[in-house]
């Protein structure tokens, strides 16, 4: 089985003013494809720099990341733009539609980004509309939709162009229980029925033992891979 | 992605939170505004300018009249008997020396009718008008006074420029009583006039007379010319011990027996009813000059000859002899001098030597009252001389003696005129002050009253407006894009960290915004070019009535006739201009809006990651 993604010894530091901080400090581990992920730690444990750095969001200053055997570190901006917006899929805490698009159009962005003929992408914004069951939705704009049903579209446009892994930052973090239920059964759903791989960044151990595998993160630093511990 | 994709999503943005472009829409349309308005009027006022005031007005201020200085009575030149040349007329020399400066195009002479008696009771009523000065105009420097064919055409009425300053009427004011005292030492506080206010220290007072210049114009009315002087209805005598003047009215009987005595001495030789009727044309009012200085009446050059043919073939043929004795012409009988070159028209140049002879008896060589202990003045010259219209007198041109009469009723055209002016015009404006002050260097004296400065000034200020309000355009637009666009992108950071997290390129964000601008850019120019055009259209009636009461107010002062300017000029657009303020617009957008766009494409995908 295929890593999809590989974390190696990777390193984060930036300057704040005169301090300089740490915020990931060598990190490790691998995620074979299909399977799911939760990173739990309380909050400036260095969770949301691993995504970011996993993700080709932001550099990494040691260390690489490769992701479906592609490092990430040597890519260049655009190639590495490219690369996020056919390969991964993300989900935020804040949500993130824009605002001036409607739900369908929201998930239609990231196929036109990547080119896709616009029947072709009407077609597919349709189909994952309604696996979502908000297809008499769609052309809401996400003001007038609720907090949960706004996550749930923007999980269909992180679906939008098959990517190979999801990452999902702290998915549930602006919903209620119920709607947060909802899309933690949805990202499960992914990995088992859909074989994607997901990786989810939370603070809440209950969600994280949705997940089948938790790494803990304190202060940039792994401090325990259940993997590794069922190993 | 695809540029039309781009251009739906900013088309989209628009669509949901319109109020944010706004701000760059609502100054565009401003701007586009007032740049329509105001390069379209200001191109509308100078056409306006050029088609109806220069033509005729900058014509005007082409053209420079240079006028003799008023000549103060110099007795030695009138025992010398000097041409007009020697007396500081003007003549070809002249001519040739002023058309030497650089910046003339032509300088004609203003050729004085050698008439004494030209009036008219026609224009005003109960009131005589003398026109004193009549000149000649050529068609083409008249053309720059009026629109209206400057030409004779026989059985027409003969067009005519007046001078405002010629409406004037003299009468006698007999108010006091048939006898008026004036005392020298103080006149003024002596002599009441008709309304009990203080007048004049005489008999004869001149009054303006108030006219309205659209009346005037076009009206047909008759002169006459010729005819004999009138007599003086009163003696004038005065007492050196109590320094008073004594002005006695003629009684009705005295002043018959001078007519009388007049008219014996005319019958020998004129039959009267023929020499006392003057002769009158019809013309028509085609110009009012309201020049300050100038008293010049203008006919056309085509005219002159014929009615000066006229007027001497009138004498002519009232002859009932064969022969006018030559000891009567000068002294006797006075009337046009010809000295084999030139026409003088009071008699007074050319030859006086024979009265000369008269006064050196009376007076002295030395010209000089010796009474009175003061040079002599016209008014000593108590002459019993008759002038007698349309006579020429011949005359020896070496020692002044009369010839005898010359009878060639076609002598006007071919002797040298008089010419008390010079018409001067000029290549352009531009040379105006240059030309003047060579002009008054040379020894010409010609006062610049500078009504020009008006319209220099009005164009001068439509320039600065113009380039003013370009370089503010400029600016303006530049501004207005960079601060809002800046602020634009500044609040969009979350939704530039959204796109390039989901795999939208740096080109791309950068490509969203510049195009994001000019399509704000490109509303605001529509609306402000249909809100421009509008405006400007609705503006033409006010910028026409200002134009209208700018003319009256400025040209009360000049000479010119006036067309119409038409409505519609003022509602023109001026597409070139729109033309250049449109590229303008478009270009320094398009590069202005760079530098917030490539900060925007800057922005980092983590932006989207960042919780509020």
């Amino acid at each position: 089985m295929k890593n999809i993604l590989e974390v190696k010894n990777l390193t984060k530091k930036y300057r704040d003013g005169d301090i300089q901080v740490t915020a990931l400090d060598n990190i490790s581990f691998k995620l074979q494809e299909g399977h799911d992920l939760a990173i739990l730690g309380p909050s400036g444990s260095g969770k949301t720099t691993l995504l970011q750095l996993a993700g080709g969001l932001d550099s990494m200053t040691e260390g690489d990341v490769i992701i479906n055997g592609q490092s990430i570190k040597k890519l260049s901006d655009q190639e590495i733009s490219d690369f996020r917006n056919k390969t991964m899929g993300f989900i935020f805490q804040m949500i993130n539609l824009q605002s001036f698009l409607t739900a369908k159009e929201n998930i239609l962005v990231p196929m036109l980004i990547l080119g896709t003929p616009k029947e072709e992408a009407e077609e597919k914004a349709k189909e994952l509309l309604e696996q979502m069951n908000m297809i008499n939705r769609a052309n809401h704009l996400p003001s007038q939709l609720s907090g949960g049903e706004q996550q749930r579209i923007a999980v269909a446009r992180a679906l939008a162009n098959n990517p190979k892994i999801i990452f999902a930052d702290e998915p549930t973090g602006k919903l209620d229980k119920k709607n947060s239920e909802l899309i933690i059964d949805i990202l499960e759903s992914l990995s088992r029925e859909k074989g994607m791989s997901v990786v989810m960044i939370t603070h809440d151990e209950n969600i994280a033992k949705r997940f089948s595998r938790i790494i803990r993160l304190e202060n940039g630093i792994a401090k325990k891979d259940s993997n590794l511990d069922n190993k | 992605m695809k540029i039309s994709n781009i251009l739906n999503l900013n088309i989209k943005k628009l669509k949901v939170n319109p109020k944010k472009a706004l701000f760059l829409i609502i100054p565009v349309t401003v701007l586009i505004t007032l740049s329509i308005i105001i390069s379209s009027q200001v191109q509308n006022i100078k056409e306006a300018l050029s088609s109806s005031v220069f033509d005729t007005i900058s014509n005007q201020y082409t053209l420079l009249t240079v006028q003799t200085e008023e000549e103060s009575f110099d007795p030695t030149t009138m025992f010398k008997g000097e041409s007009s040349f020697e007396q500081s007329k003007f003549s070809s020399v002249d001519i040739a020396n002023i058309e030497s400066i650089e910046g003339v195009k032509s300088a004609s002479l203003q050729k004085v009718i050698p008439i004494q008696n030209i009036s008219t009771s026609d224009l005003f009523p109960e009131k005589t008008v003398s026109l004193k000065n009549l000149s000649t105009l050529d068609e083409e420097t008249a053309s720059l006074y009026t629109t209206e064919d400057f030409t004779y055409t026989k059985d027409n009425p003969i067009p005519i420029i007046l001078s405002a300053n010629s409406f004037t009427y003299t009468y006698e004011d007999w108010s006091q009583g048939n006898t008026v005292i004036i005392n020298m030492a103080n006149p003024q506080a002596e002599v009441p006039s008709q309304n009990g206010q203080r007048g004049r220290a005489t008999i004869e007072k001149t009054e303006a007379i108030e006219y309205t210049k659209d009346n005037l114009v076009g009206r047909t009315f008759a002169i006459s010319f010729g005819g004999l002087d009138s007599i003086k209805s009163y003696t004038t005598s005065m007492d050196r011990v109590t320094r008073t003047i004594t002005i006695t009215k003629l009684t009705d009987e005295e002043y018959n027996a001078k007519i009388e005595e007049r008219k014996s001495a005319i019958t020998k030789y004129w039959d009267y009813d023929k020499i006392s009727t003057p002769i009158t044309y019809t013309f028509v009012i085609v110009g009012i000059d309201e020049s300050e200085s100038s008293t010049t009446n203008y006919i056309p050059e085509s005219f002159a000859n014929v009615l000066m043919n006229r007027y001497i073939s009138n004498e002519i043929n009232a002859r009932v002899v064969d022969e006018i004795p030559t000891n009567v012409l000068n002294s006797d009988f006075m009337g046009i001098t010809y000295n084999g070159d030139e026409l003088s028209p009071s008699g007074f140049g050319g030859v006086i030597s024979q009265i000369g002879g008269r006064f050196e008896e009376r007076m002295g060589q030395s010209g000089v009252i010796p009474e009175e202990g003061r040079n002599v003045s016209a008014s000593d010259i108590s002459f019993s001389a008759i002038t007698i219209p349309g006579l020429v007198i011949d005359i020896n041109s070496d020692d002044n003696s009369v010839v005898g009469t010359l009878d060639n009723p076609n002598i006007y055209s071919t002797a040298t005129k008089y010419a008390n002016g010079i018409n001067v015009v000029l290549s352009s404006i531009t040379y105006r002050s240059q030309v003047i002050k060579a002009l008054n260097k040379a020894g010409y004296a010609y006062q610049d009253l500078g009504d020009l400065d008006v319209f220099e000034n009005l164009e001068n200020t439509l320039e600065t407006v113009s380039n003013a309000f370009l370089i503010s355009f400029i600016v303006l637009v530049a501004s207005i894009v960079i601060l809002t666009m800046g602020k634009l992108v500044s609040e969009s950071t979350r939704e530039i960290g959204i796109f390039r997290a989901i795999g939208m390129r740096k080109k791309d964000i950068l490509t969203m915004f510049i195009s994001q601008s000019i399509l704000y850019v490109f509303i605001g120019y529509l609306s402000g070019l249909i809100l421009g055009i509008g405006l400007n259209f609705l503006s033409s009636t006010f910028v026409s009535s200002w134009f209208d009461s700018f003319i009256n107010e400025t040209v009360s002062q000049t000479f010119n006739v006036v067309n119409t300017v038409e409505e519609n000029i003022f509602t023109n657009i001026n597409w070139t201009s729109i033309l250049i303020y449109s590229i303008l617009l478009f270009i320094i957008s398009l590069i202005v809006s760079i530098i917030p766009s490539m900060s925007a494409s800057k922005i980092s995908p983590v932006e989207a990651i960042k919780n509020e």
